[in-house]
Order: structure tokens, then sequence, then C-alpha cells
């Protein structure tokens, strides 16, 4: 059976090949392999970084805007339609708004009910649903590439004419105050709740979660007020990747959202002012806890800031992978935790550097105590020639991974355009990564890894856990509430 | 599995213009040493996945290696003869590569994504840990203290952890290999020796009882030489005996009352045991059932829960609940059920009431025309998402492999489900689905401590 002539090439036959165990004649042609040489890791040629599909792109007269990534290896389409503005566009005494609102476009609309919008995106094969972020709304949905049109259709649908019908509204502020209720049982939850609170002040990046007073306070009204306001064609943009051309994404795009009228009303984030100068931390009580929820960080840059790739291999070093230095000696050497992540995240008009990990309630302390000396290392004396090579390389292959399938590549264009950054960024993506240097991480390190100016949030039984927290800060161990206040 | 990364893992590379077809067409083969190897090439970007799969879950645990499986999914990254502790994640990520690992009731698997021209590092990798992990003392505890804070992190500390990952299948199953939890008990660890996870580790980890499969740009005979060098020369360990999996009939129907002090809100779950084989047109219908019953807003359960009473909060469940959720890595003996998070105006039993009414119907009318197109429509899609990678591809191959004996079942699997009919529908609930056997959960809220 040896030879081309036998293999079936995937993509080339449509035909099923029945396929036994092939018993091979392991004595004949076994003779050729003896073992190999187990001692080095097998030599590989150069890898060459990879090119991303192209894009298309076009706005209407209206201002609305489609990017198309054509892929056809698999049969489907997945599509974003991206609303600039989220939860940082909603007053703080309205907080949940931007979500009350985005659960709500599939609740109903001119033509369907919530049921028939969930039976129609099941027609081509798919289901629809709406994430609110601090500076976005995106209404996400995939299905087979066949059906694109019903697609299309049915995103124009829930995003031009919901209509917020009255008993749905009450529904679903019922039911935000009983999932709100759930999510307080989650320590992680209380600390990313907390930590963002104090982390941001003032700034309407404060808040990121509701209370049932706001939920409270949410009408109908608001609802449909703040849909006007956001969703305009201006104000939106399509992104479309996959079995889909430029003539079959045109026509119904046009069809669909042409007609759609309305002007945009940007409403962006502030800029945030003014950092922290000193570490606090915070504690959040959750007695009997046998693990503590640590969400600790500082502020950062933008991936359009010179530094900002320096600065990602030394996160890569820090805690951004498996044989990261935090991992390592948390995880692996000490058995304090199960996970230990850094990584940079982003706002419109924000960057933090953070640490998240569920640390045994018995080794909070040394947890924490690790944490900042590894920070202060690398503070101080930068990252290693192999910590920057394996980040270099981790970073490039793992865009090429990540940008592999429909949705991934797709979502990373929709960061792309809450954050407004170049069209070029993911095609110079490895060219960047590539130009870091030693030196260039090390002054990136200096500047960003600021250990003492953190701000700490712990969710633990503080009667177990308070005392050791006191040493991490000049100032007194704050306790914070289930809203972080 | 081992943790969650700070990015999606997904395959592969995206570009290139060639249609990949659905089909896995692939090459296998079984090497001297019993392992088998299959290869299936897509050149449509320079990435290769390679799976390990093992005959290695925690229904074929014996009781004195209880959570064995999932402690070797932690320790094969531990280290081994050549390369050393550290060496394999900084090895891989030195080329971009991906790797993760899974415990599963059934298997064990492992992967590892990297540039197609790399292959040969992976495959290295690989076979040092299959031929000579290092299994110090030290790396055995220090993953048996990970392995326990994974246990915290799920089951222990999070809500509803252990009603989902231990009590719904304690009760549901009589024999202890099936409701025994995939995460064992530090107590289970403490009692495991040193030398039973040496035993453990010859008799699982050996070629005979093991799946390589290679999906990528590769050449399939290239890739076969190159395996066959990197594993061919590890001596056979044997296949591990079948352990008898079997469950008696299922008996009466019950109430188990729990409480959590981590959840906020009453739960409630519904249990079946008893479920048809692998493979069958009758789990290839409670699939679709268990789809119309528990999943997404166009289910039944979703309306009448969430919209119709407003009895609850969220619904969950299908066949293979709550241990399996892929429908194509279900095997028998399964479970069928759900559970709901409801409000806390509503009792258990009212819940139940709500519950059984639908499932009632289901056994009366069986699902509707129209309702079984829509979900054959959604299975479809979500069949070929599950293949637009090559790790998807090598993954549903080496558990094609190891629950069916053969690969090419990996093809042969959805067109199970785009035959079922109505009918097929009505007489698998009325048939499994009996409400005088359904075992019932209440779990009470403890505030969230």
């Amino acid at each position: 059976m040896r030879g081309l002539a036998g293999l079936f090439l995937a993509g080339l036959l449509a035909v099923l090949p029945r396929l036994s165990w092939a018993q091979e004649a392991a004595s004949a042609s076994g003779a050729g392999f003896k073992k190999p040489d187990m001692s080095k890791v097998p030599e590989v040629g150069f890898v060459e970084p990879h090119l991303l599909p192209s894009r298309m792109k076009w706005k209407l007269a209206n201002g609305f805007e489609t990017i198309l990534a054509e892929d056809h290896r698999s049969p489907l389409v997945t599509a974003r339609l991206v609303v600039r503005s989220g939860w940082a566009a909603v007053p703080s005494e309205l907080a949940g708004l931007a979500d009350a609102m985005a659960e709500l476009l599939t609740e109903g609309s001119l033509r369907y009910t919530a049921r028939e919008i969930a039976d129609a995106a099941q027609d081509y094969g798919g289901k629809v649903s709406v994430k609110a972020g601090p500076d976005a709304i995106v209404i996400e949905t995939s299905g087979l590439s066949e059906h694109s049109e019903r697609m299309l259709a049915l995103l124009a649908e829930v995003s031009r004419s919901p209509t917020f019908p009255a008993n749905e509204v009450e529904l679903r502020k019922k039911n935000m105050k009983e999932e709100l209720a759930a999510g307080r049982g989650d320590g992680e939850f209380l600390a990313s709740t907390a930590f963002f609170k104090k982390l941001y002040r003032s700034h309407p990046y404060a808040v990121t979660a509701p209370t049932p007073a706001s939920i409270g306070r949410i009408t109908r009204k608001h609802i449909a007020a703040f849909h006007k306001k956001l969703f305009t064609p201006a104000n939106v943009t399509l992104i479309l990747a996959g079995d889909i051309g430029y003539e079959d994404a045109a026509k119904p795009v046009n069809a669909h959202f042409g007609p759609w009228k309305g002007l945009a009303e940007p409403v962006e984030a502030p800029a945030v002012v003014g950092g922290h100068d000193r570490r606090r931390v915070f504690l959040l009580d959750r007695p009997g806890a046998s693990q503590s929820a640590v969400f600790m960080g500082s502020f950062a840059v933008r991936e359009d800031h010179p530094q900002y790739y320096s600065l990602l291999a030394v996160n890569q070093a820090i805690g951004g992978t498996f044989s990261s230095r935090l991992m390592q000696d948390l995880r692996e050497s000490k058995g304090w935790t199960y996970q230990v992540w850094s990584r940079l995240e982003h706002r419109l008009t924000s960057s933090i550097f953070r640490v998240r990990t569920p640390l045994r309630a018995e080794n909070t302390g040394d947890g924490l105590k690790a944490i900042f000396k590894h920070l202060e290392e690398v503070r101080d004396k930068g990252i290693t020639e192999m910590e920057l090579a394996k980040a270099k390389a981790f970073l490039i292959g793992s865009l090429a991974i990540e940008l592999e399938t429909q949705a991934g590549l797709a979502d990373a264009l929709v960061q792309q355009k809450i954050l407004r950054l170049p069209d070029d960024q993911l095609d110079s993506y490895a060219t960047r990564v590539s130009a870091v240097t030693l030196e260039s991480a090390a002054r990136a390190a200096q500047t960003f890894i600021r250990p003492e100016e953190m701000t700490v949030v712990v969710v633990g039984d503080a009667k177990a856990i308070g005392k050791e927290l006191a040493g991490f800060s000049e100032f007194p161990v704050t306790p914070v509430d289930q809203d972080g206040n | 599995m081992r943790a969650f990364p700070g990015r999606v893992a997904a395959a592969c590379l995206a570009l290139a213009a060639g249609v990949v077809s659905s089909s896995l067409a692939a090459e296998s083969v079984v090497l001297a040493n019993g392992l088998k190897v299959v290869v299936s090439r897509d050149s449509s970007a320079p990435v290769v996945a390679v799976v390990m799969g093992f005959n290695a879950g925690s229904r074929n645990e014996t009781r004195d290696r209880a959570g064995f499986a999932h402690l070797f999914e932690k320790l094969m990254f531990e280290g081994s003869k050549h390369a050393r502790k550290g060496e394999y994640d900084r090895i891989l990520e030195s080329y971009g590569g991906d790797n993760n690992a899974f415990a599963r009731g059934d298997f064990t698997l492992f992967h590892e994504v990297l540039p197609a021209k790399a292959l040969p590092v992976a495959l290295w990798l690989d076979a040092d840990r299959l031929a000579d992990l290092d299994l110090r003392k030290d790396s055995v505890r220090g993953q048996v203290e990970v392995a326990m804070e994974e246990r915290r992190m799920r089951v222990d500390n999070a809500p509803y952890g252990r009603l989902l990952h231990v009590e719904i299948a304690s009760h549901a199953f009589s024999n202890w290999q099936n409701s025994h939890p995939i995460i064992a008990d530090e107590a289970d660890y403490d009692a495991a020796t040193h030398k039973a996870a040496e035993k453990y580790y010859s008799d699982y980890y050996s070629p005979a009882n093991a799946v390589l499969a290679i999906v990528g740009d590769v050449e399939p005979q290239a890739a076969l030489d190159l395996a066959r060098q990197y594993f061919e020369w590890i001596p056979n360990q044997g296949t591990v005996p079948r352990i008898d999996v079997s469950e008696p009939e299922p008996g009466p129907s019950r109430w188990v009352k729990l409480s959590d002090s981590h959840a906020r809100l009453p739960a409630f779950a519904v249990s079946w045991k008893g479920m048809p084989g692998r493979g069958t047109r009758e789990a290839a219908a409670l699939t679709l059932v268990g789809r119309a019953l528990f999943q997404g807003k166009s289910s039944r359960l979703y309306q009448e829960l969430v919209k119709a009473s407003q009895a609850s909060v969220s619904v969950a469940g299908g066949l293979g609940f709550p241990l399996v959720e892929d429908p194509f890595q279900y095997n028998a003996p399964g479970a069928f059920g759900g559970w709901t998070v409801h409000k806390a105006g509503f009792t258990a039993e009212q819940v139940k009431d709500l519950v059984m009414k639908q499932v009632a119907k289901v056994a009366a009318s069986g699902l509707d025309a129209a309702e079984l197109v829509r979900l054959k429509t959604v299975l479809r899609s979500e069949w070929i998402k599950g293949r637009e990678t090559c790790l998807g591809r090598a993954q549903a191959l080496v558990t094609a492999a190891l629950l069916d004996g053969d690969p090419a079942s990996a093809d042969a699997e959805l067109s199970r489900f785009m035959a079922v009919t109505p009918a097929d529908t009505k007489a698998a609930a009325q048939r499994y689905l009996r409400p005088e056997i359904a075992l019932f959960f209440s779990v009470g809220p403890g505030g969230g401590k």
C-alpha cells in the first residue's frame, strides 16, 4: 500500500475511504528504521512567518462599513457586527444598561418574536449572541456558507429593528439580578469587579458589573434610547470571514444595511488621567474560602505604542506561557496554584498589565511575595536571551495558530476595529515582534512593570489571610464590598 | 485540562485557496509495537497537529489508582529522559507551538500544534515521554498538589462544582468505574504509592494502548516514516485488560438533596442512566432530543423555564451530561440529563414538574419535523467547525480510533445524525427517558460564602 497512488489526499476525494488498520510488515520495512538519536532535539530548518489572508473593505453611502476576509477552506461563514461604544458610554447609576440592551437585541424585532429569532439562526446552523464590553457591543454569529444570505438578513433584523418588548425587558431585569447574585458566588468575578473599581476609580472604565439598584433603575426607554444613539450605520462595522466572496457578500449587505438611516453620535471613553503612585491592597472577605482569588495590575501601553512589542515579550517571560517564570515557580515548583497568568489588556483609552491567580488560602502570602519578587527581578534585570527568543517564536507562531479559524481571524479584526489600531497591525505583527531586542525589552520592563504601583485585590478568608496581606502595602489593607466599593 | 492558556488555542494557519473537504481521508498503519498511526494531509497551511491518545480514562482506573488518568495528563509534561523537567514547554514554545492535554472518562489526549517543518520535534518529545517518562517522587507529589488545586478551583470552590463534577455521576451510576470522579480526592492520592504510579505508566502508557494522529502540511509517507523512526523502537508493554464498565438496570426514581455553600441560587438536575451504545441510531436520536430539550434559546426547556414560567435563569444538558459535552465523544454506558439554576421562589418539585412535562411531550409525540431539521443543520455546522483546524481533525481521528477501533468512523458519524427521524426521537425518548427511572437532584444554596 506504499506510495502516493494509495493515498487519499484530504480535499481531493469526496468519497469516504474505508480505513482499516494496515498491519505494517514491520520486519520487512521496519529494518530501515533504527532508533534515532534521542539525546538531542531534532534539527529543524528556519521557519518562516506567515502572511494573513487579504481583506477587502468598503463603505455604503450611509457610512456602513464592511470588512471581508475570504477563506474558502471550510463551508462556513463567521460574522461580527461591531458597534462602537459600550459600558463606558453608560452612566454608573445605570450600570448594566449596555448588557441589558445587548441581550434584548435578540428578544424581539419588528418581524420576529424572540423564539423566531433563535429559530432563524438555527436555520443557517448557528446562533446569535451579543456581547457588551468597555468600548463596544459586538453581535456574533456563524453558520453554513450555503445559508449566508439568511445570516446577513437576521443580523440586519436584530441590529436595525429590535423592539425591546416590555415583558422581555422586565424578564431580563429580573434575570440580571439573579445572574448577578449567582456571579457573586464566584471569587473570580468579585475580584475582577473590585479590581477595575479600584484601578479606574471615577473613570467610566471602573464599572464592569451592575448592582441590584442600577438594574432596578433601567427602563425600556433607557434601552431604546441607548440603542438609537449607538446603532447608526456610520457607527457600525460588519466583519465577515470565511467561505463567501465579494459578490455574495455585497448584494445582501447592500440590500439589508443600505437603506439604514441615522447619524452617528460618537460616544467615546474619555482619556484615563492619573495613575497610582503606591501599591494598595484591597480585601474582600469570603469566610471559609479554601482559595484566594487574586487580581492585580497597573497601567501599561496600547498596541500602537512604540514600546508595546517589547513589553509583550516581557509579559511572555513573566506569565504569558506555561514555561513562564510565574507558572513554573508558583504552579510547577510550589504547587500553590493551578494556574497563574499575566497579560496585557486593552481599552480604547487605556491599557493594563495584570496578573490573576487563585492561590491556596494557606499560601496566599507566599504566593504574593513570589509574584512581587519575580516582577521586581524582571523590572530590574530584564529578561534573558533564551526567554526573548522563546517569546518571539511563541508570539509569531501562536498568532498564526490563533488566526487559523474563521472566528480567530474575525475576532482579531474586531479588536483592531474597537481599539482603532492601524489596518496593517496584524500583517506587521511578526516584523515588529522580531525587532524586539534584549535592551528594548529591559527598557520596557523598567518602564512598565511596576509592582510598587499595583492595585491588588484579594478575595479570600480575612481571618486566615488578613494579617499576611498587611505586609504588602504601606497603607492598611482596605476592605471592599461585593460591588468593589 | 492542564490549564487555560491566555490565548485561544486552535490549529494550523489561515489563508490559502484550496477547499478542504470535511472528510478526514487518511492513511493509517499499526507499528510493530502496536502503536496505531494515522496521517491526514492538509496543505492549506504550513502547520501540523500531532495528537497522541491513550485508552486511559477515569473509567479504566482501578480503585487503588483512582485519579491517575487525570494525574498522568499532568505528569506527562514533567520531563522525560532527554527532555528534562521544563524542557517540553520550553522547546515547543521555541517553535511557536501550542500544546495541551485532556483526561476524560474513556481516554486521555495530548496534542501539539506547530510549524509543519518542526514535526520531528513534536514526535521526538512525544516518543521520549512515551518511552522514558521521569517519574521521580517529587514531580509526582508536585503534580498531585496541582491536581488538588484544580479540584479546589473547579469542584470544591466553584458554585455547583460538586453537583456537576461529583454528585450526579456518583448517584446515577452504580459501578465504581463509572461513578467516581475524574479528579480524585486528596485521600485517594495520598493512599496511592509511588509504585502504583510506575505501574500505571507501564500498563497504560504502552504503544499498543495508544493512537497517534498527524494532520497537516506533511507528505503522508514521510510523516509515517518519521513516526516509525521515532516510535517503533519503543517496546510494547502490552494492552490493558478491558475493565467491566457495565451498569445494572436503573433503579426506581428518587431524589438526592444537596446543599452548596458557594451557590447563591438553588439548582435542579435530572439524570437517566442506561443510555444506548455509541454509534447507534438511538444514541443519535437522543443527542438530538437532548438538544431539543436543553440547548439554546430555541430549546423546549429554555422556553418553558426561562421564558414561560420564568422559574429559571439557565438551562443546559443533553446526552452524556454532565461528563461528555461533545456528541462525537459520547460512549456507553452513558447518562442523559440536564440542570437548571432556578429562582428561590420556585421549589425543586415545581421545577421538576415543568421539566418532566416537556420530557413527556417528546416521549408522546417526538420532535417536530421542522425542529429536527433545524437541529440537524446546527449539528452539521458544528461538526464542520470542529474540523476547521488540523487539531480538530486529528482529535476526531484519534477519538474515533480509540472509541470505535477505526479512525474512518470519524467520517461516518455525521450521517447517523442526519438519518434520525421524528419517529426515532419519539421511540428513544419513550424507551430511555421514563419518569419512573429518573434521578432528581435539588441543590439548596448556602448563600455564596
